[in-house]
């Protein structure tokens, strides 16, 4: 008998689910009847909470997140081999240094303004790894910041020279036109060569490989996202008050991770009332924050703890990136979240009444009081779950 | 890398349909892609399945950002877990699936030993409506409610078969279940999902 119910279920759900009306499937089983009616209408009620099509800013956003953190974990896998720190290691390390300091320090110096290309260059890299390798962890990431930034600077001697030299920076991407994108302030040219890890887009911070050319570009052989999250240094942009003295030694960035001395400075001037406001009720409204660009995430930057998409942005100033006070503007979606359409960067004491922090917010409060948004609908709901491992069976 | 299905290609049971082979190899060459953190196979799998796992989660919960969140959670996991060699073995989209299940599960579990909070209170306040939209709404809400406090079991099938608008077949492969069963389930889900709405519209 059940299994008749059952069958005779099975079927009123296909014929449902063609378009047939629950009666209609109830006269083919006149005796299930009174039993079916309830269950059809549940199953009515079931099928009328189907979802729309998933949006395609949605998928977007979520790929963008899962290629960051699979670049993220490539890099841990990775990085082992060069943090780990056997005693074999150390006492080679050792050497090299004894070695360097004792009989080479000449060597080392004179390797220091020499360019990929020169003789010298492999001395300068492998100096530069046996001092990240003795750095005690806080000051590794001062050293690679620095590193990073010599890199940038090699490729734009090389373009002086003119000269072709296999180099490797990494930075975030600030435009794409078709083949000519911009990385870290670098022509890059993209080919049908380029080896292309899916999908890149403005906002992302990837490592390029390629080559010089003459013309002042770099043609890329390949191109890699880089972990969510990587602090690159931020870059000396062109309008800068204070140029650096473009020399190759290393003390020249080392102002580079002042970020927790300049964090508590932010300059956060936020308008949260809508601009165009001339009816308050309208749908898009505008936004406007200062503050420090924290994290950078498939194409969302972390300014000041609030997740703000990019999106809308078709480019982006040279010389942004982590670490770097900008000034977003773009407009708060109705489902509260944000999207730039413009950044450029500003200046961390602009907006000097940041410091009282009358009005500011903490870091991380993002949906709290602080936040610019004018009536803070708390749209962070992923983050609260705290969701714990799924085992499968 | 060579596949299963390119060394036995020849000497294959006559039994075995040759779209089996072909799903099999596809979802090898998926995974092995993905214990690689290979960026071309880890943005094909996400487009071929993250639709639907957003959208199981999103009519489980019906909160568009929260399902954002968990889907994407569904996936790091599914590297994580490829890594480890924990992953799936043959069948990813029933282990997307049923991770996906396992945190809105939780999530709701958390949601419900809260008192406070309730579906149908966040839709009282909604003024602007007009009185039949407010009243699907509401009817959504109520469902939704009931559809909460089903077995996770009995949720996964009406998610699968009326969310997704799977067959009664697929259902069964990605709840790793007999045909049969399935049929049964769905039978006592709807009777339960029936139950609980008339109970929750009470309270």
């Amino acid at each position: 008998m059940s299994k008749n119910l059952y069958e005779a279920l099975e079927i009123c759900l296909q014929a449902l689910g063609q378009g047939a009306d629950i009666e209609a499937c109830l006269a083919d089983f006149p005796g299930l009847a009174d039993e079916l009616r309830p269950l059809l209408e549940a199953a009515m009620q079931a099928r009328a909470l189907a979802a729309p099509d998933i949006p395609a800013d949605v998928m977007r956003r979520g790929r963008a997140r899962l290629l960051q953190h699979a670049a993220q974990m490539r890099e841990a896998a990775n990085a082992p081999r060069r943090r780990t720190f056997s005693l074999q290691r150390a006492t080679v390390a050792l050497m090299l240094v004894v070695f360097f300091t004792l009989s080479g320090t000449g060597l080392v110096k004179a390797s220091s303004t020499s360019i990929p290309g020169d003789n010298l260059y492999l001395v300068k890299r492998t100096w530069e790894d046996v001092r990240l390798w003795l750095a005690p962890e806080v000051e590794r990431e001062t050293l690679e910041h620095e590193y990073e930034n010599e890199r940038l600077e090699e490729v734009n001697e090389l373009f002086e020279h003119g000269r072709a030299a296999d180099v490797a920076f990494a930075g975030v991407v600030t435009e794409q036109n078709g083949d000519r994108w911009v990385v870290a302030g670098i022509p890059v040219v993209v080919t049908a060569q380029t080896e292309l890890s899916d999908l890149v887009t403005v906002g992302m911070t990837v490592v390029v490989s390629g080559q010089t050319r003459s013309e002042g570009v770099v043609l890329a052989q390949q191109i890699a996202l880089l972990p969510a999250g990587t602090a690159l240094p931020p870059l000396e942009s062109n309008e800068d008050g204070d140029p650096e003295p473009e020399k190759g030694e290393s003390p020249g960035m080392t102002e580079l991770p002042k970020a927790p001395e300049s964090s508590s400075a932010i300059a956060e001037t936020e308008t949260p009332e809508p601009e165009d406001g001339s009816q308050p009720g309208s749908e898009e409204r505008k936004f406007e924050l200062e503050g420090r660009v924290e994290k950078i995430e498939g194409g969302v930057w972390t300014v000041d703890g609030t997740p703000i998409y990019f999106d809308q942005v078709s480019s982006i100033e040279q010389g942004i990136s982590a670490g770097s006070f900008v000034k977003v503007e773009g407009t708060i979606a109705p489902d509260g979240s944000y999207h730039a359409s413009k950044i450029e960067s500003s200046k961390a004491s602009d907006g000097g009444d940041a410091d009282g922090g009358g009005t500011g917010m903490g870091n991380d409060d993002y949906g709290s009081d602080g936040s610019p948004t004018p009536t803070p609908d708390g749209n962070d709901g992923g983050d609260d779950d705290g969701v714990d491992d799924g085992d499968n069976h | 890398m060579v596949y299963w299905h390119e060394h036995t290609g020849n000497t294959l049971p006559t039994w075995m349909p040759t779209t089996y082979i072909m799903v099999l190899s596809d979802a090898q060459r998926e995974l092995d892609g993905l214990r690689r953190l290979d960026p071309q196979v880890t943005s094909a799998v996400y487009d071929r399945y993250f639709p639907d796992v957003y959208r199981f989660v999103l009519y489980r919960l019906g909160d568009e950002a929260l399902a954002e969140d968990i889907a994407s959670d569904v996936f790091v996991r599914l590297l994580e877990a490829a890594q480890k060699r924990r992953g799936p073995k043959k069948n990813l989209k029933a282990w997307l699936l049923s991770t996906a299940s396992h945190i809105v599960s939780d999530h709701l579990r958390r949601i419900y030993r809260r008192p406070t909070e309730s579906l149908s209170e966040n839709l009282t306040d909604d003024t602007v409506s007009p009185p039949d939209e407010f009243d699907r709404r509401g009817q959504y809400a109520l469902t939704r409610q009931a559809l909460a406090q089903l077995t996770p079991d009995q949720q996964a099938v009406l998610t699968l078969r009326f969310g997704q608008g799977y067959s009664l077949e697929e259902t069964a492969v990605v709840m790793r279940k007999k045909v049969n069963a399935v049929k049964a389930l769905q039978f006592r889900a709807l009777a339960a999902l029936r139950r609980t709405i008339g109970e929750v519209a009470n309270e």
